[in-house]
């Protein structure tokens, strides 16, 4: 693990510590070892005669504690061709991250020790960002025979699930879930009923109007309600990935009520674009969950201001161009986002739908507790995880461009207010814009 | 044809010349005819209104079975595609088989020529004629075409920056005259 | 500025102006006569090729656009997805610029994914005719569906039309609904609950889960084919059943006026969704709507090919 012994300073930058709760204020912070030394408010202190520290100007940007993401897909193994560790963890650095959780289903699927460790090690050679893998519960994802879930939390997993896929007996789903908890691990599920799934988009006046195949919420709510059953019946920490629709916020809601030990998130694509956005056909704008109407929209934002929904995932997917230069029914699911989240959330802040500190809680605070990580405030003592904010940048997001290997973005062409300028990890500079 | 913007000229037929060059066109085509039966076939749209005068004109002076039918010859034009306006296509209306028969085509204007080439070949495609001939209102030269009117009711000079309009009260005008117009540009 | 005397493709019906459809029928008028001559042939696209790219297989309709490019005296060529590429895995995209390599000037397309005459309109330099994109659209069926009713009507203005059928996943239903709300007409559909997709009522349409109820007092009605495809799919427990109570026979069309016109985008399932007695009664003009296809697609060939020449000006 490196760090860096020298003292660094980031000064006039705007602090953001999601721990004091306000806005952000004037000040500065110091480092050293990986480790936060000192906070300060104002004009730093001129360093003492001798002293060998590095200063780095923040003026006219937001410091606040790094990303983490906690679902992506860095296709390694077995899908190189898409994108690998090296190439997502410089995506994600880019976008501000120092930890991301990757999806099981690779090639092979990460179902035993071995894949664990090779992913750790990935992560630990590209040297940007910490990767969490997440187990898969079954072997080969078939619902069928669990997968050794205390063997891969002995090799370093924290998180399993079964990436986008559906656990199909929810008897089998119930002993995993139990099984998980007996190791401290958190269970994420995605959330879509498929015998209700008839196709890629929402079931709703775009799709009547496209002839396009479509999925009801009510697909959604029925594995919402289910999830929400067994973690009240085993007792495991269940996260629910990517909620796209108002029923599946209000049965969240009801459940949180009612002290059930869940956690939710939503995907960035869900909180910007509503069912408009395949009007044209555009396979750009083809992802999973289908995004959905506007109310929809409207409720995942109210859900994540007030915490119902905890956290934002990238659902970062990236695919070849190939994959998406075809006719709508037949291109690949899914988009390459970890290095624009905060570019949308802030966009969508400039807007006045989202609070910046809503931002900084769902990136950045929020993930850190339901994974047990430590930091996500800046505070002496703390890991000096920290990303460096330009809040007023606007860029146009350029598929073609990418720091990710993948193209597909549905934000390709669109100008996103607000970029990360600098990341660092354990005090180390993991991504300069 | 160019509606906007075109001062009157001069009127080279009044309603009674009109009336005598048609009675003059059927009793042409009368002496140079040895079948009483003959073909009208008028040119959408102007040539079908003047072939409807000469239909009348032509059984008063003893053709017994005249035949009548409407060309429009819009898809056969060279310029279909590139006229700036862009012309919409009107009726063909020929009823009967074209083979053998004594086909006189009428037309009001005879100009360039153009339009007579199409129709000639649209009529090819409606059988094969014995013979045809062309009888016309108005010649007004300035043929791009080797095309000749067999019959022109009159023959006037004109600029290119001229048109030379056919008005009959059929066609909603108060009055029958020929008119040749100067376009603005 | 829309002109509605020339198309530069026609992928949907939806947003195209009144006038723009107008002028289509109205061009259709003078075609119909061409094939009323004894040599059903005229020369405006003489030089012209046209491309019938059918991926998704259809008889009918890829012989009614051949018959009216060649009535117009177009060059035709045959692609269907069968004996092409694609069927070896070649990409659409892929597959289409390999045909621009004979230079079509328009390429006539049936494909069972939506939005994909769009997906090739954007990317190939040809004028694009949209012969059917899955559910989505086929807007030639429902201009030579509006032709017939104004021949025979007069009119399309305030006109009654029933769609009865598989409206969630019929193209003819959703060009017909944009066609007719944009000349004016009034739509009533109906279909079993299962297949009528969700918020079709967001259209001003009437939408109804019964026949009898949309064909009351109709000027026209259209019966949809039941797909047998559909069958496995849990939208409706038999064919017998579906006749009865959703199929059309002479005493149900008594409910609509008298003079009611019974219409069908073919081919029909005799005995499912129409009985053969109304199939074959005066008020039945399915072969009418047949011969009216062929003048149709030449009024659009046509417009397309003008909207080539004058913008090689």
């Amino acid at each position: 693990m490196m760090v860096t012994v020298m003292r660094t300073r980031i000064v006039n930058c705007q602090i953001f510590d999601p721990a004091t709760g306000g806005d952000a204020f004037p000040g500065w912070v110091e480092f050293e070892n990986g480790v936060i030394t000192a906070v300060g408010k104002g004009q730093a202190p001129a360093p003492s005669a001798g002293a060998e520290i590095t200063d780095i100007d923040g003026q006219g940007f937001t410091l606040a504690p790094s990303f983490v993401d906690m679902y992506a897909n860095f296709c390694e193994p077995g899908y190189e061709y898409r994108e690998t560790v090296a190439s997502g963890s410089r995506a994600a650095a880019s976008g501000g991250y120092t930890a991301v959780c990757l999806r099981p289903d690779t090639d092979p699927i990460i179902q035993r020790s071995d894949v664990v460790r090779f992913l750790l090690e990935r992560g630990v050679f590209a040297n940007m960002v910490d990767i969490f893998p997440i187990g898969a519960l079954s072997m080969n994802m078939e619902g069928q025979t669990m997968a050794e879930i205390g063997e891969m939390a002995a090799a370093g997993a924290r998180l399993v699930g079964e990436g986008n896929t559906f656990v199909k007996r929810t008897g089998f789903l119930r002993r995993c879930m139990e099984y998980a908890g007996n190791f401290g691990l958190v269970v994420m599920l995605t959330n879509e009923d498929p015998s209700l799934a008839e196709g890629p988009c929402h079931e709703g006046f775009m799709s009547t109007s496209r002839g396009l195949k479509c999925t009801p919420v009510q697909a959604e709510e029925i594995a919402v309600a289910r999830h929400i059953a067994l973690a009240e019946l085993t007792g495991t920490p269940t996260h629910l990935v990517k909620i796209s629709s108002a029923a599946g916020v209000r049965l969240i809601r009801d459940a949180r009520a009612r002290g059930i030990n869940i956690t939710a998130s939503v995907s960035i694509h869900n909180l910007a674009l509503n069912e408009d956005a395949n009007a044209g056909y555009d396979a750009m704008t083809k992802v999973w969950p289908p995004l959905r109407a506007e109310e929809d929209r409207l409720a995942l934002l109210a859900a994540l201001e007030d915490g119902t929904i905890d956290i934002v995932v990238s659902d970062h997917d990236p695919h070849v161009i190939e994959g998406k230069e075809v006719e709508f029914d037949l291109a690949t699911v899914g988009a390459s986002s970890i290095e624009l989240t905060f570019g949308v959330l802030n966009t969508l802040v400039e807007r006045g739908e989202l609070k910046f500190a809503t931002v900084i809680r769902a990136l950045a605070t929020a993930p850190r507790k339901i994974m047990h990580l430590d930091g996500g405030v800046i505070s002496a003592g703390m890991p000096a995880d920290l990303v460096l904010l330009d809040r007023k940048a606007v860029r146009k997001v350029c598929g073609a461009e990418l720091v990710s290997q993948g193209v597909n973005t549905p934000f390709d062409g669109t100008d996103l207010a607000g970029c990360p300028v600098m990341t660092f990890r354990r005090g180390r500079m993991t991504f300069a814009a | 044809m160019g509606e906007t913007n075109k001062i009157e000229k001069r009127v080279i037929m009044d309603a009674r010349a009109v009336e005598l060059a048609v009675s003059d066109l059927a009793g042409r085509i009368r002496a140079a005819s040895d079948e009483d039966q003959v073909c009208l076939i008028g040119i959408q749209t102007g040539g079908v209104y003047v072939a409807q005068r000469l239909h009348k004109a032509m059984e008063a002076v003893g053709f017994k079975d005249i035949c009548f039918g409407r060309l429009d010859i819009t898809l056969y034009r060279d310029d279909i595609f590139t006229a700036l306006q862009q012309p919409v296509v009107r009726s063909t209306d020929i009823r009967f088989d074209l083979t053998g028969k004594n086909v006189i085509l009428v037309d009001d204007v005879l100009y360039t020529g153009r339009t007579i080439r199409a129709a000639l070949d649209a009529l090819v495609d409606f059988g094969r004629p014995r013979r045809v001939r062309l009888a016309v209102l108005v010649d007004r030269g300035l043929r791009e075409y080797p095309i000749q009117a067999d019959f022109a009711g009159r023959t006037v000079n004109t600029d290119a920056n001229e048109t030379v309009q056919v008005e009959l009260v059929e066609m909603g005008f108060e009055r029958d005259r020929v008119v040749v117009y100067e376009r603005q540009s | 500025m829309e002109n509605p005397n020339t198309l530069n493709h026609l992928l949907a019906l939806e947003g195209l102006s009144k006038e723009t459809v107008t002028s289509i029928l109205d061009h259709a008028v003078g075609f119909k006569e061409v094939s009323k001559r004894r040599i059903k042939k005229v020369p405006p696209l003489r030089g012209v090729t046209v491309v019938l790219f059918f991926i998704e297989n259809s008889t009918r309709t890829r012989i009614s656009f051949e018959v009216a490019a060649k009535r117009l005296s177009a060059d035709t060529l045959n692609f269907s997805a069968s004996t092409s590429s694609l069927s070896k895995g070649e990409t659409l995209l892929d597959t289409a610029k390999n045909l621009m390599a004979m230079q079509p000037d328009i390429i006539v397309m049936r494909h069972f994914a939506p939005g994909a005459a769009k997906f090739l309109s954007e990317r190939i330099p040809a004028g694009i005719v949209n012969a059917g994109d899955g559910p989505h659209a086929h807007p030639t069926q429902a201009l030579l569906d509006m032709y017939t009713m104004r021949e025979r009507k007069g009119r399309l203005e305030g006109l009654e039309v029933a769609i009865v059928g598989d409206i969630a996943h019929s193209r003819v239903a959703r060009s017909n609904i944009h066609g007719l709300l944009t000349m004016g007409a009034k739509v009533r559909l109906a279909g079993p609950r299962t297949m009528l997709p969700t918020m079709i009522d967001r259209f001003p349409v009437s939408v109804h889960d019964r026949i009898e109820p949309a064909i009351e007092g109709a000027d026209v009605v259209m019966m949809l084919r039941i797909q047998k495809e559909r069958m496995g799919k849990d939208l409706f427990p038999s064919d017998r059943e579906y006749a009865r109570v959703f199929g059309l026979d002479s005493q149900k069309l008594k409910l609509a006026k008298p003079d009611c016109l019974v219409m069908h985008p073919g081919p029909m399932n005799r005995g499912v969704e129409i009985t053969p007695e109304v199939a074959d009664s005066t008020q039945s003009v399915i072969l009418e709507q047949v011969e009216n296809g062929v003048a149709v697609r030449m009024a659009v060939l046509f417009m397309v090919a003008r909207h080539l020449g004058v913008s090689e000006e």
